[in-house]
């Protein structure tokens, strides 16, 4: 990265926006096409109701909330490289955070849609809102139910504010090169931006103070979330621990959903300089510590669900290990907290067929979790007169395979319309054009 | 400029000799007291006992995590942070010492808990729990040792080959087997790197488990699954607060140009931080215990903060830690002024020890009588002084400024530090 | 405003450059001559040309303060006003039950420090613009730096020759009229 100028930062990172071949239209529009599909089974379901999904007493959650939970899990680790690695000054965040903010906006995106699509009547779905009704009548701000508006509601705010903001200056950028409708459209985001001190200094100050805000935030999100099954007295649910688990999952997921995304980017645009070797490295020792995390919390939650003699507890948790979900179970466990150990070889971290296969494994394994945790904490609950099994339709699947494809098109949408790497911060990586250099343009 | 980098070897805080006599003084008083207790007072002595082999414990070993942390993240924005951080390893030995006498409270201690609720079993043996604390606690201290062993064995080395310092059995245990600066730098880097792992993956166990066995247990029916992590992330705030207040005393023995305003300052977001970590960690086990409303885990909530004389305490470890540390700590000035980040650090560590108290003593005492007196202040001095004594020996043995990690990189530390290297440095005795 | 009529019989010259110690030199040199009317553009942030401009720090924060204030003051009221309001018991809880209302007013101090801390940004840099200035060069967002010296027209000569003397590749009319 030494060796670049800004010219060739701005030559490199635009070139990824210039128009796309028939590879990018034809995995657009088979993108399309199982978004369509996911519409097609969700207008279905409205249509004759949520009986034709798998929800059946006493399983009343199933693959709705897990799509729910694992979409605002795969925001986590946007805001964690923006924010959070901003505060610590982790300097090799610069050319992979605008990447990984994108698929924190798209995520929730995509999770927001689940809180609409799971409602019986989704046409009802303002309810959940907080204003009067009835005579002042407003929602139930102590139930969890709630908080998770508010929680994700302010998360895709702030997410998508900080996204925008730090977009401004690459937008002064690319307004400066292209023209008509585009460069208009351009200009806006931009704002006016000329890059003088003034701006830029009140700029520095929002983006920290803005970090500053999404760091505790983006930790309450995924607790507030967790706090919708821990809040709870079903059994496996009701566990302290259930935050900062659901917060290293959500991390764990993120991490892997963005290794993914950049491996097939940085292939594709020829971005090797940009995002190095050291960064997917670095990626790969943070899920060794997620995975680290998760792995812990399995182990206490066993331990628990022994040491508290609580029957209905410990029932449940071998339901978990031998019962009609056993394959997820063991996949959760396998896929999570075992597979991410093999990272601590520095052949496979550095390797990236193998990073690549294992973000998608834990992908898998993270998906599978969620699934696990609700579907096995409800199908074997405190009566066994009412324990009953789960089993997925076509029409579950499809909106799952929908929502993917959702978040796909946005991503695809993305790569084209805006800059992938943060030319700014990535300049500011580089030393500054001074007179005691040579070779400078 | 060179003779002042020769000189560096020689930063080690001046120590007037009364220091280690007045906590030599505090060791033996507190050991006394403890006796004395013993045959008046046993549970109270135990109890007091317990809250403080935890609580020195915890500072000593959440210092050591912090130098681990340090490594593992590739840090460099404080070299004499991290030797103070490491400097705690040396009570490490002494706790797990300490340990041992355990073995004579544990029925008091787990006799009641096994009488109401006998169900656990086996695993609730007394004597495997003590087994599997004494493992844990070895394992630990083992890891800890030899993570600053490698961090200390090419500083002494490079010590011990320009003949600065005088021949001294520790150095050459230390430098047993030294086969030149090269060879040795890469050899204990590696040694750090696998140590700095060891001591980060093994510590959360062994905290939990300890939390888990030493104090969740001690109430007969009460459980909490973040309990483990709980605890762990309090003995690490702990320990940053142990390691800020060393700190700002080796800034005001050595100058601010050892310990820099910004090093301070960089402690102090880190305080912040972890504040708010654990508060977050309290917080989650509320909520949910609050929100489930079931009665065995209220109990526990509800007898240590709505009742007296408990609650006074509870409130006290929240203002305490928590809430004046963050109010203080918001502010950018706050964390760079060295009487502030004292201040802040003993209230920290007031509060957490509070904190061990509350936690621990409302499972065990059933009287009326707040059991808050001579004992505990006796014992708490005690603990006090072999703490303090182990730190001390370690500062006059090695020095403060981890000199030889800053010889690749000296030019750079040279120019950063060009106005602030001291032209009078004060040689220790 | 007073301030205004001195602006419009001020002119400018933007000087531009290649190099960032370039243009730290041109503002030392100028603010040492005594001109404090001066704007730099740059395609990167850099903390020695605030330095340099000596600067106060910005007063963002105290819109993220202002903001998290009011978004807990915000979340209190609004979850316990109605709730005494309409008094429905739920889950056995107190009809006030503070922890879980807690949950809401964190939010909800996020939420509005994040808004007003935008706000504050946008207002104190004072965007967004719809007319970009006529000092601007496309090419201060890609590699080069500029400065802009605003002055009375018979102070052009000075300006162009300390400009000149601190290696600016062009010296360029620009501005007549409101600051940027």
């Amino acid at each position: 990265m030494a060796q670049l100028t800004y010219h060739q930062v701005d030559h490199d990172i635009l070139r990824v926006m210039q128009a796309p071949g028939w590879r990018y239209y034809t995995l657009l529009s088979l993108d399309m096409a199982v978004v369509a599909w996911g519409i097609f089974a969700w207008r279905y379901t409205v249509q004759h109701g949520l009986g034709v999904w798998g929800l059946t007493h006493p399983v009343m959650w199933a693959m709705d909330i897990t799509n729910f939970v694992f979409w605002v899990g795969i925001a986590h680790s946007g805001t964690l490289i923006s924010a959070i690695l901003y505060l610590f000054r982790v300097r090799w965040r610069a050319s992979i955070y605008r990447t990984a903010e994108a698929v924190t906006v798209f995520a929730l995106f995509t999770a927001g849609l689940f809180p609409i699509i799971h409602l019986g009547r989704p046409w009802v779905f303002h309810w959940l809102l907080p204003y009067s009704q009835f005579g002042g009548l407003w929602v139930n701000f102590r139930s969890p139910l709630v908080w998770d508006v508010f929680a994700v509601m302010t998360y895709m705010i702030i997410s998508v504010l900080f996204f925008f903001t730090g977009l401004v200056p690459d937008m002064a950028v690319v307004r400066n090169r292209t023209s008509g409708w585009r460069q208009k459209i351009y200009a806006f985001m931009a704002q006016g931006w000329q890059g003088t001190d003034r701006q830029w200094r009140h700029y520095k100050a929002a983006y920290v103070f803005l970090a500053a805000l999404a760091t505790p935030l983006v930790i309450s999100v995924h607790s507030v979330v967790s706090w919708d099954f821990a809040q709870s007295v079903v059994a496996g649910w009701h566990s302290t621990i259930f935050a900062p688990y659901f917060v290293a999952g959500a991390i764990h997921s993120g991490l892997a959903m963005v290794i993914t995304l950049l491996i097939p980017l940085r292939r594709i645009f020829r971005l090797d300089a940009y995002i190095t070797q050291q960064h997917l490295e670095n990626l790969a020792k943070l899920i060794i510590l997620t995975g680290l995390i998760v792995g812990y919390a399995y182990a206490v939650e066993t331990y628990i669900a022994w040491y508290s003699n609580n029957v209905p507890e410990w029932q449940r948790f071998t339901y978990q290990v031998t019962g009609e979900y056993a394959i997820p179970f063991w996949i959760m466990i396998l896929f999570n907290s075992l597979v991410p150990l093999l990272f601590f070889v520095k052949r496979i971290r550095t390797s990236t067929p193998w990073l690549f296969a294992i973000a998608i494994l834990i992908n898998i394994g993270m998906w599978m979790e969620r699934f696990v945790i609700i579907v096995t904490g409800l199908a074997h609950e405190y009566d066994p007169y009412s324990w009953g099994v789960f089993i997925p339709t076509w029409v579950d699947i499809s909106i799952t395979l929908g929502a993917f494809a959702w978040f796909f098109l946005w991503f695809l949408l993305f790569i084209k319309f805006l800059p992938v790497i943060s030319i700014v911060e990535v300049k500011e990586e580089l030393p500054p054009p001074t007179r005691s250099q040579n070779g400078e343009e | 400029m060179d003779q002042e980098r020769d000189r560096s070897w020689t930063l080690r805080p001046r120590v007037p000799r009364k220091v280690p006599l007045i906590f030599g003084g505090l060791l033996g008083l507190g050991t006394v007291i403890f006796l004395v207790g013993l045959r008046m007072y046993p549970l109270r002595s135990w109890q007091a006992y317990l809250i403080n082999f935890l609580f020195w414990g915890g500072i000593a070993q959440g210092g050591v995590v912090f130098g681990a942390m340090y490594h593992v993240v590739g840090g460099k924005w404080g070299p004499p942070v991290r030797r103070c951080a490491e400097g705690m390893v040396a009570f490490l030995p002494v706790n797990f010492v300490l340990f041992f006498p355990l073995y004579y409270a544990l029925d008091m201690f787990y006799g009641p808990v096994r009488e109401i609720n006998p169900v656990r079993g086996a695993w609730f043996d007394p004597r495997f729990i003590f087994v599997r604390g004494g493992l844990g606690l070895g394992l630990m201290t083992v890891l800890s040792l030899f993570f600053v062993y490698y961090s200390l064995r090419p500083e002494v080395g490079w010590l011990q080959e320009q003949k600065l310092r005088p021949r001294h059995w520790l150095y050459e245990w230390i430098t047993d087997g030294w086969q030149g600066q090269e060879l040795e730098a890469q050899r204990c880097q590696r040694g750090l790197d696998v140590l700095s792992a060891g001591v980060l993956v093994v510590y959360p166990i062994t905290y939990t488990f300890m939390a888990f066995d030493l104090i969740m247990s001690l109430d007969p029916f009460w459980y909490s699954s973040l309990f483990g992590g709980y605890f762990f992330i309090s003995t690490f705030y702990l320990g940053l607060a142990g390691l800020a207040l060393v700190c700002v005393l080796i800034r005001w023995q050595l100058g601010p140009s050892v310990v820099t305003s910004t090093q301070l300052s960089d402690i102090g977001r880190l305080l912040l931080g972890f504040n708010l970590t654990y508060f977050a960690m309290i917080w989650s086990q509320y909520i949910v215990i609050w929100y489930g409303n079931l009665p065995e885990e209220t109990q526990f909530i509800i007898l240590r903060l709505w009742e007296m004389p408990w609650a006074g305490f509870s409130w006290s470890v929240f203002i305490l830690s928590v809430f004046v540390p963050f109010l203080i700590f918001l502010s950018q000035k706050a964390k760079r002024e060295p009487k502030i980040v004292f201040a802040v650090s003993v209230s920290v560590g007031l509060g957490l020890w509070l904190e061990r108290y509350v936690l621990i003593v409302p499972s065990v005492w059933h009287s009326e009588v707040i059991p808050l007196g001579w004992i505990e202040i006796g014992v708490t001095a005690g603990f006090l002084g072999a703490a303090v004594l182990s730190y001390l020996f370690f500062l006059k043995n090695f020095p403060v400024l981890p000199f030889v990690s800053l010889i690749p990189s000296s030019a750079a530390f040279e120019q950063q530090h060009a106005e602030e290297i001291p032209t009078d440095v004060r040689l220790a005795e | 405003m007073a301030r205004n009529k001195v602006a419009d019989s001020l002119t400018g010259l933007v000087g531009t450059f290649l190099h960032l110690d370039s243009l730290l030199e041109a503002i030392e040199q100028f603010r040492q001559a005594g001109y404090r009317d001066l704007q730099s553009f740059s395609p990167v942030p850099h903390h020695n040309i605030d330095e340099t401009l000596e600067k106060p720090p910005s007063p963002v924060r105290y819109f993220t303060l202002a903001g998290c204030l009011l978004g807990a003051a915000t979340g209190l009221t609004l979850t316990i006003a109605t709730s005494l309001h309409y008094p429905l018991i739920t889950g056995g809880k107190p009809i006030v039950s503070i922890p879980p209302f807690l949950v809401i007013v964190f939010e909800l101090t996020i939420l509005l420090g994040g808004l007003l801390t935008l706000g504050g940004m946008l207002f104190n840099a004072r965007l967004p613009k719809v007319n970009i200035g006529p000092a601007y060069n496309p090419r201060f967002s890609e590699d080069q730096f500029g400065l802009w010296v605003r002055c009375e027209q018979k102070d052009h000569e000075t300006v162009t020759t300390l400009l000149r003397s601190a290696g600016a590749e062009e010296i360029i009319p620009a501005g007549q009229g409101r600051e940027l």
